[in-house]
């Protein structure tokens, strides 16, 4: 009978660069950058690596296809490496791939890696790509990102009775709240507090969604070195340790795109996705027992629709907690204590593993008091990749007893 | 409601990109004043795409011109929202016309 | 008897008025003062003739079933494609049958005669049966041009039959004559035009009374026998003499439209054609002139039927369904006689995957969609896995076409980043009739016109151009509906 990877598997160190249009660098100079501190923080030498996973979304441009990329650019000694990709969940698959690997009794210690350059492009945004498959050419729509997500917001508004006017109120808090976090974090790309006035007066993108609802494109990476909790205990034996409670992933089933019962309002795989985590971590009350997340806010009506998705806000009640100030930094559930997407921006497969990097940056209480998070004891991470009627979404759950 | 004036021309940065207001005005309509400000956006680094938009937001009907300020400086007024469709639609006829260049016009 | 069973036509919504144009280029050619009257119909950014002439045939087979179609003739001098059949692009977009005759018309303005003369033959030889004749153009004349003033967009269809007939085929005459008033090489994009006295006296004022006499004649008709008179004619000086010469009543002589929506090309008389029958009373004898290298001119006569033909939209119908454009360089920009900017992104490919479409042709081209046997589900695209979780039958599917049972909106957004030639780009969800959900571009509407919950017909629409290999493909888009009170 499966038991799930709850705590099986221990982070020994990570490392995560200066997110942002990084001109001067070249996507190995990131690598190199990221593996540094965390070699460093894990206190290994690169020879007891023995296996890693290495997550990438964008192949247009960026580092090629394979795993290739990273034996190179860290002289890896002919280990495996194993390139997954999974929309913007690519950078937590690779930290499942290499947490499996070890809970496997495979590998003793294992590198996770999550790299994206993508601002080689000439034009602003994402590379254009069939990311959807060649079909979408010929039948799929003239459609962008916010363009899909602006449709959660009036799906929601018309679904939970709840004036578009709340809900862009709400939506305002969510970029100011995260805004205020991000001006504190020296790796995050926008370091400006912004005015809710600035917030709420940006002209709209795709209504609902207005400029500061949507991120930015960004270069970046992450990674992070795990191992068993014995093994740990012998290389950083004073050391807190912060353990994996619960990976899990969700894919759309089609019922969303194609059938007529979903409601629109929210994101089936999410909810699908944390009910499994919380089970498998043993969280009964999410609400009561999430001490802090990071969710992926690559609209502020994600972000907003995730609340609830994730069974911490009660359905039709995300704005009234938001608004409230639930998930400001001295709210009861802190939630993008580094910034999120809206000050990092998203090199797609780095996000995942960044939001692992705040949240077990966190747990060791690395981070000066002004952007802590008081005494966490789980930490949630959500990524989801795609369009809310087509995605994965994966969760991590991350705590220190 | 409350209607923070932004100082004109100046750039405000998101994540995605920056906008800026280039014009404020008010609108003679049927005896009442209307404000509305007219914003230019351009989304160079969002997620999803260049693009941009010439924006005309039309917070309401002036109750009050500057008539205080909020804690970072900023002239504050008061505006009443115009929540009529009709009035709407009257409205965003004299502003299409006389911003011909302008693809977006919403009211508050 | 062998005639006309049904008719269809179409005119884009959008109308550019004459004025605006001559504003912008009245200063390099002053006379076009003259031309300068009304108003003309322009195809929106995703429209071309193949599209139009969809419409057409699509409003011509109301209250038809589609498998009895014949066959698929399309007519046009401005295909989207010098090899691809267009017929078959029309016929895939009304789902027919493919074991039928398809064929394209071109080459003259006389083509859209020509193919419902094609038709009517082979219906009387008994060689093919509901054949349905649709032509479109879509013509361009070079800035500051007579012709750019003188051109309209549109398209009329017919279905030619042997049963149900509304306007019995009584004979024809037909010319052929290398008279070059206009022409356009092969690679050439713009009308060019000889002197417009020499094309009134000699073409419209020779080859139009050569046909309707010689029709006359060997029908045993006089011109005054006619309750309608349809001939194009874009010359007003012309018309007034070939009218005086037949001695035709005004009344009887079937409107050209060209204050409204232009001169239609290879459309022209079948459209006038369309209008006619949709006043016509049984018994009324209808002459049809086509013009251009040439004439046919047709004789038809009106039966009881056409008291029982389901309404359709028609020629009038569209032409009440109208957007001003009010901006002669999006009417440029669309028709490609400008370089206009779309950036980098704009440059990046779009593949073509022949062997995709064709696999994928009656969805693509017919909406085809499946319905799963087994718990009636409907569902676009067709699957082979069930979408209904609560079934999940495999390989349990039969085709259904969708294409003419619209949708309602489910979400909808505004999009001021998606790259379009007509922004905001507008698409969303749709709950198509019967059952299934996909997200469909919007298109011949503003803002104003999408709310959830509002009916939508689905348009056979241009999907995309591909600018470096000159492909042109095809895709349904959702047009909302005005809610019309019973």
């Amino acid at each position: 009978m499966a038991e799930g990877i709850r705590d099986k598997v221990v982070i020994l160190g990570m490392g995560c660069t200066r997110f942002g249009e990084r001109w001067d660098s070249n996507p190995d100079d990131l690598a190199v950058e990221a593996f540094i501190e965390c070699l460093e923080d894990a206190q290994i030498e690169k020879k007891d690596i023995q296996a890693s996973w290495l997550g990438s979304h964008i192949d247009e441009i960026n580092i090629g296809k394979g795993g290739n990329f990273l034996g190179l650019a860290l002289k890896l000694p002919l280990i495996p490496v194993t390139r997954v990709e999974n929309f913007c969940a690519s950078g937590t698959e690779s930290f499942r791939g290499a947490c499996y690997g070890v809970a496997s009794g495979a590998y003793d210690i294992a590198l996770a890696f999550g790299i994206e350059k993508l601002k080689d492009t000439g034009y602003g945004g994402l590379p254009d790509s069939p990311a959807f498959g060649q079909m979408q050419v010929a039948i799929g729509p003239n459609a962008t990102a916010p363009g899909m997500f602006a449709q959660l917001a009036t799906a929601y508004s018309a679904r939970y009775d709840v004036p578009m006017e709340r809900v862009k109120e709400a939506m305002a808090h969510v970029s100011w709240k995260s805004h205020q976090n991000g001006a504190k974090n020296p790796r995050a790309h926008l370091r400006k507090p912004i005015p809710i006035e600035q917030i709420m007066g940006a002209p709209m993108i795709a209504y609902p969604l207005g400029l500061f609802d949507c991120c930015g494109v960004s270069d970046g990476a992450a990674c992070a070195i795990v191992t068993t909790p014995e093994i740990m205990k012998k290389i950083k034996p004073n050391d807190d340790q912060v353990k994996v409670k619960a990976l899990q992933i969700s894919v759309s089933s089609g019922e969303e795109a194609l059938y007529t019962d979903w409601d629109g309002a929210g994101m089936l795989t999410t909810r699908k996705a944390s009910s499994m985590a919380y089970e498998e971590a043993g969280i009964k009350n999410p609400r009561g027992e999430i001490s802090m997340m990071e969710v992926h806010d690559c609209f502020s009506i994600t972000e907003l629709a995730t609340m609830e998705d994730l069974h911490i806000s009660e359905p039709g009640k995300g704005p009234d907690d938001v608004l409230d100030g639930f998930y400001d930094l001295d709210g009861q559930i802190p939630c993008q204590p580094d910034g999120g997407l809206k000050c990092f921006g998203h090199p797609i497969a780095a996000s995942g593993l960044r939001m692992i990097y705040e949240m077990y940056s966190q747990f060791l209480g690395r981070w000066p008091e002004e952007r802590a998070v008081k005494d966490p004891k789980f930490g949630l991470t959500h990524n989801l990749g795609g369009v809310p009627n087509q995605n994965v979404c994966s969760i991590a759950i991350l705590g220190r007893d | 409601m409350k209607y923070v004036h932004l100082p004109l021309d100046e750039e405000i940065r998101s994540i995605g990109g920056y906008y800026k207001v280039l014009e404020e005005g008010l609108l003679d309509f049927e005896g009442r004043k209307i404000l509305y400000a007219v914003k230019g956006a351009n989304a160079e680094t969002s997620c999803c795409g260049p693009g941009g938009v010439g924006y005309i937001n039309v917070p309401g009907y002036l109750t009050s011109w500057k008539s205080s300020k909020n804690e970072g400086g900023l002239d504050v007024s008061e505006v009443k929202r115009i929540r009529d469709s009709e009035t709407q639609k009257k409205v965003r006829k004299i502003l299409a016309e006389r911003y011909s260049y302008i693809s977006v016009i919403d009211f508050d | 008897m062998v005639g006309i069973r049904s008719y269809g036509g179409y005119v884009p919504r959008f109308r550019l008025n004459k004025m605006i144009i001559f504003g912008a280029m009245g200063w390099l050619n002053p006379a076009n003062i003259m031309n300068a009257q009304g108003e003309k119909a322009v195809a929106n950014f995703d429209e071309d003739s193949v599209t139009m002439a969809t419409a057409a045939a699509i409003d011509c087979v109301t209250g038809f079933d589609r498998a009895d179609i014949g066959g698929v003739y399309f007519a046009s001098t401005t295909a989207s494609y010098r090899e691809r059949l267009c017929a078959n692009l029309v016929a895939g977009a009304l789902a027919a049958d493919e074991g039928i005759r398809t064929a394209d018309f071109a080459g003259g303005l006389k083509a859209g005669t020509t193919a419902l003369l094609a038709a009517l033959d082979a219906v009387g030889a008994g060689n093919a049966n509901d054949v349905v004749v649709s032509a479109s153009d879509c013509r361009l004349g070079k800035m500051a041009s007579v012709q750019e003033l003188m051109f309209g967009d549109g398209a009329a269809a017919f279905m030619v039959s042997d049963k149900d007939v509304i306007a019995e085929f009584k004979g024809s005459y037909s010319t052929g004559h290398d008279f070059v008033d206009h022409f356009r090489g092969a690679e050439a994009k713009y009308d060019r035009q000889w002197e417009e006295r020499w094309i009134r006296d000699v073409g419209f004022g020779q080859f139009v009374p050569e046909a309707i006499n010689g029709l006359c004649e060997k029908c045993g008709v006089a011109p005054t026998d006619f309750a309608k008179i349809i001939y194009p004619c874009y010359y007003g000086g012309a018309r007034k003499k070939i009218n005086k010469t037949f001695a035709f009543e005004p009344e009887k002589v079937q409107d050209n439209m060209q204050a409204a929506i232009g001169d239609t090309g290879s459309a022209q008389s079948l459209m006038m054609l369309a209008s006619a029958l949709e006043e016509a009373k049984p018994g009324d004898k209808m002459l049809v002139v086509g013009y251009g290298s040439g004439c046919d001119a047709l004789f038809f006569e009106v039966t009881d039927n056409i008291t029982r033909l389901t309404p359709r939209r028609g020629i009038s119908g569209s032409l009440a369904k109208r957007t001003d454009l009010d901006n002669y360089l999006k009417y440029l920009t669309w028709r490609r006689m400008v370089p206009a900017d779309t950036g980098l992104r704009g440059e990046e490919q779009k593949w073509t995957r022949w062997t995709l479409q064709w696999r994928n042709h009656k969805m693509i081209l017919g909406m085809e969609a499946s319905k799963c046997k087994k718990c009636g589900t409907q569902q676009y695209p067709p699957q082979r896995i069930c979408v209904n979780p609560e079934c999940g039958a495999i390989d349990e599917m039969e085709p259904v076409v969708v294409s003419d049972k619209g949708g309602k909106i489910f979400s909808f957004t505004s999009d001021m980043l998606a790259a379009s030639l007509n922004p905001p780009a507008m698409y969303g969800t749709v709950d198509i009739n019967d059952g299934g959900r996909y997200v469909f571009d919007f298109t011949d509407c503003s803002i104003d016109d999408l709310a959830v919950g509002k009916p939508v017909e689905f348009s056979f629409r241009i999907k995309y151009y591909d600018a470096m290999r000159d492909i042109t493909n095809y895709f349904w888009k959702a047009v909302p509906v005005a809610e019309e009170a019973e």
